[in-house]
């Protein structure tokens, strides 16, 4: 009998548990509040970068008034810039700059910065130094500098800024992941892999990999704000996005001379640069908590 | 013809730890001669239990018997092929016959991987089954070959107590069917009432599988229950090999009579009686080791000779050797 009531709630156990592998990650995401309020921003965000169209009363191009810019007003909720553009429509386009530099840029950066983190770290000796020098020489540059440069050389265009900004922001995943795997590594889990026969590659990418997601993955939230930040700056010193196409930095570049005419000319890119970086650190540290897997009961 | 039952014959083993001073051009500055220049072999079917205390090292003579770390000199020879000179392809395969179980279980298991997970690394590095529902049913018949319910197979290891962790590293161990297995300290991070079981199961499986163990450990009484032979190790050096009870009964070498003082008896009357011996000082660094008998500064019959001559294993008949001068 109760034997028989073991194997029940074996089975039952069982279930539970096969179901609840994802769906734990899930239900957690669910219950945290900053993650999901964070992840909203984001999303509202990534509609305007993906369908302005639908959403931008005017083209962001098209000058409307001739006599320039305007304040609010109930036809142009935001007023019209310098050269009579609505405010608004510019400000819905301006989305698809940062969207697409931002997450172009970290893709790149996680891309090249993890695998070369991975490599440093676990095969270590000469190439974990040549591979760490050159990190520090890219580090070594001033951000904005090196990016000045680049982009007065080559041109702005998407993508010089998401190589540019990429390989700016990757030495930081390369260190973040050759530091975790150098600490990962050690752990006697890997080395029983290593114990089993397993190669090398087979460690990296099935034991090592996903023990230094979290911290990476927190990282490339975070990573997504900094590197808007960054676009916005190139933009507002007229290295970025090039005009006629509206970039939120640029507009607060562009509004900088009619603070007095139009306040929301200015204000309004660049709450919403305030707002996205704001958005994503918040999916940053909710996702450090939901992935945490000692939290996982 | 002798060779023929000895699965592991160990020649001179040596593990040195370079210590390198200096951030680009690094100085050599000295060694950690962590094991230095020990023999031994153990036949097939048997239990070496290799004893000794924290920093002798034990577990570097069993992670270098399986090439976890590259011996600096000497020879490993499982079923006579030198694993000293095979290159790391050439191991991985090997590993098929020879693995290991940690000491400690909650390092030795990948949080990130489920049990199914862990179970399956094994079997996919060495294709042992065809298919995935082969894979499933082989990863449930190893839970429960260890005792443990196949149905906690999608679980994570921190959803286990240490004594279940154990079980499922004893159980990533054997899904490799392997001849060899070197047990790293299996219990010492065990609760006692767990310790006993886990025992027992890999007592269980030895006459089943008919495996060899090397079994290191540091509490003797634990050994004295698993092992055919046991060998003493300190500071690098074996200083004594004998039988089982040859050992408990007989022992010759100093350290290994102090060592054994140190184990309470269960009768409390012969408890009273019993004499320890209390070593004085610590144990010499191993990067500066005496220069003759590694236990001279501490020995109680030390002579000249000791300090200034290392001594050599002496069979002193029976299968019993003893490296001291004075017996």
């Amino acid at each position: 009998m109760n034997q028989s009531n073991e194997i029940v709630s074996e089975i039952l156990e069982e279930k539970i548990i096969r179901l609840s592998v994802g769906r734990k990650i899930f239900n957690r995401a669910l219950r945290n509040h900053t993650f999901l309020f964070g992840l909203l921003i984001i999303i509202l965000f990534a509609l305007l970068a993906a369908f302005p169209e639908y959403i931008a009363p005017h083209e962001p191009t098209t000058i409307l008034s001739d006599s320039g810019i305007q304040p609010q007003s109930t036809k142009y909720p935001l007023g019209l810039d310098n050269l009579g553009r609505d405010v608004l429509s510019r400000v819905v386009y301006g989305a698809r700059a940062s969207f697409i530099v931002s997450f172009g840029s970290v893709t790149i950066a996680l891309l090249i910065g993890v695998s070369l983190g991975l490599i440093s770290g676990y095969v270590g000796g000469i190439v974990d130094i040549v591979i760490c020098r050159i990190l520090d020489a890219i580090l070594a540059f001033p951000i904005l500098l090196f990016a000045i440069l680049t982009l007065a050389l080559l041109g702005g265009s998407y993508t010089n800024l998401i190589l540019t900004i990429g390989l700016i922001y990757m030495p930081y995943f390369a260190r973040l992941a050759r530091g975790s795997t150098l600490s990962i590594a050690k752990k006697e889990y890997v080395e029983s892999s290593r114990a089993v026969g397993s190669s090398t590659w087979r460690i990296v990418t099935r034991t090592i990999l996903p023990n230094i997601i979290v911290p990476i993955t927190v990282q490339s939230s975070l990573a997504l704000g900094v590197s808007m930040l960054i676009e916005a700056n190139l933009s507002f010193l007229g290295l970025g996005v090039q005009p006629p196409t509206p970039s939120w930095g640029r507009m607060i570049l562009e509004s900088a001379l009619y603070i007095r005419q139009n306040l929301l000319f200015m204000l309004t890119p660049g709450l919403c640069i305030f707002i996205t970086i704001l958005a994503y650190n918040l999916v940053g540290d909710g996702l450090r908590d939901i992935l945490d897997p000692k939290l996982m009961d | 013809m002798e060779s023929n039952n000895k699965l592991i014959d160990i020649k001179n083993l040596q593990v040195y730890f370079p210590i390198n001073e200096g951030i680009l051009i690094q100085r050599h500055r000295g060694d950690c001669k962590a094991v230095d220049d020990i023999s031994f072999n153990i036949s097939k079917g048997e239990t070496l239990g290799l004893v000794g205390e924290s920093g002798c090292g034990k577990s570097t003579t069993g992670r270098a018997i399986l090439q976890l770390i590259r011996p600096t000199a000497g020879h490993v020879y499982f079923k006579g092929e030198d694993l000293t000179k095979s290159n790391n392809k050439e191991l991985r395969k090997k590993r098929r016959e020879m693995q290991i179980v940690f000491q400690d279980p909650y390092a030795s298991l990948n949080p990130r991987a489920s049990i199914g997970e862990i179970l399956s690394e094994p079997i996919e590095v060495h294709k042992i089954c065809k298919s995935k529902s082969e894979k499933n049913e082989y990863i449930k018949e190893l839970m429960s070959m260890v005792g443990l319910a196949p149905g906690f197979i999608a679980r994570y290891p921190h959803e286990f107590s240490g004594g279940q962790r154990q079980r499922i590293v004893i159980a990533r161990a054997l899904a490799v069917k392997p001849e060899f297995i070197v047990c790293d300290e299996p219990v010492s991070a065990l609760d006692v009432s767990i310790q006993a079981q886990i025992i027992n199961l890999l007592c269980d499986l030895q006459s089943k599988f008919f495996l060899t163990y090397l079994f290191i450990a540091h509490d003797l009484s634990v050994v004295r229950h698993m092992s055919n032979r046991i060998a003493v190790m300190y500071l690098g050096k074996l200083v004594e090999i004998a039988d089982d009870e040859e050992l408990y009964h007989h022992a010759q070498h100093p350290y290994s009579l102090a060592l054994l003082s140190s184990v309470p008896l269960a009768n409390p009357k012969e408890e009273k009686l019993r004499k320890r011996i209390v070593l004085e000082g610590d144990v010499p660094s191993p990067t500066n080791p005496p220069i003759g008998c590694r236990f001279s500064t501490r020995c109680w019959r030390v002579t000249d000779i000791c300090r200034e001559v290392s001594p050599e294993l002496k069979d002193i008949g029976g299968g019993h050797f003893v490296a001291c001068y004075h017996l």
